[in-house]
């Protein structure tokens, strides 16, 4: 009682009602959680901008390195456009990852990103850095993996923007 | 991930101009998912993002156009 007392002091018209108390405490415990839900749904949410920077810079490095091995004819031009149209397949499909995080659905995204990542280091696995040639003999075979099913238009990309604030 | 990261750090020796996209990308492949985030760093990682999309754009329409030429 002695301590109940004190802690009452804090509060302005004497004695609390355990009624009273219970309504400060929940809603003590109510902001808690929220900060703590906020919080964790921002690192996830960070976490998930991360992979698919990840992810497209991934994208990147592979036709840089197509490009290079182009210019320096140790691949064919066919060569190249089997690797293009599979990077920009799989960059279409981080776009729509994009599109789930911008609108929430963190879980969605992660599942694209997380299949992305894989086709992407797999296909990255193919640079081999001793002979400076892709295994092309492995392409198809990550074709068939690709989420996407329809043929990635080969035209010059648009400069639309994504993920973006 | 760790798949990813041995083969990027052999590219950086196979191509030294990558070394800051590789970087970047082992940075975020390697980030702490329990880190606390601040709305400013939030919004600092999707500019991150739009600008890595926007690059591998460029990217495919630069391979794209040598494969035209």
């Amino acid at each position: 009682m002695l301590m109940n007392k004190k802690v009452f002091y804090y509060f302005k018209g004497g004695e609390l009602s355990m009624k009273k108390a219970s309504t400060i405490l929940f809603s003590v415990f109510f902001v808690f959680f929220l900060t703590a839900c906020a919080t964790t749904s921002t690192q996830q949410q960070a976490q998930s901008y991360r992979y698919l920077t990840a992810g497209y810079n991934l994208l990147t490095t592979i036709n840089t390195v197509t490009y290079q091995l182009l210019t320096n004819s140790k691949i064919t031009k066919a060569d190249a456009t089997e690797v293009l149209n599979l990077t920009r397949a799989m960059r279409m499909q981080l776009d729509v990852a994009a599109n789930d995080l911008k609108t929430g659905n963190t879980t969605a995204a992660n599942v694209i990103i997380s299949q992305i990542s894989t086709l992407s280091t797999n296909l990255l696995t193919m640079v081999n850095p001793t002979t400076g040639k892709i295994d092309l003999s492995k392409l198809a075979t990550l074709q068939g993996l690709l989420p996407i099913t329809s043929t990635p238009n080969v035209t010059n990309s648009t400069n639309s923007t994504l993920g973006g604030k | 991930m760790g798949n990813a990261i041995q083969i990027l750090s052999l590219l950086i020796q196979l191509y030294p101009e990558l070394q800051p996209l590789i970087q970047s990308i082992i940075t975020d492949l390697t980030a702490d998912p329990n880190a606390t985030i601040t709305p400013e760093q939030l919004d600092a990682l999707k500019t991150a993002l739009t600008n890595a999309r926007q690059a591998d754009i460029n990217s495919e329409n630069q391979l794209q156009n040598l494969i035209q030429s």
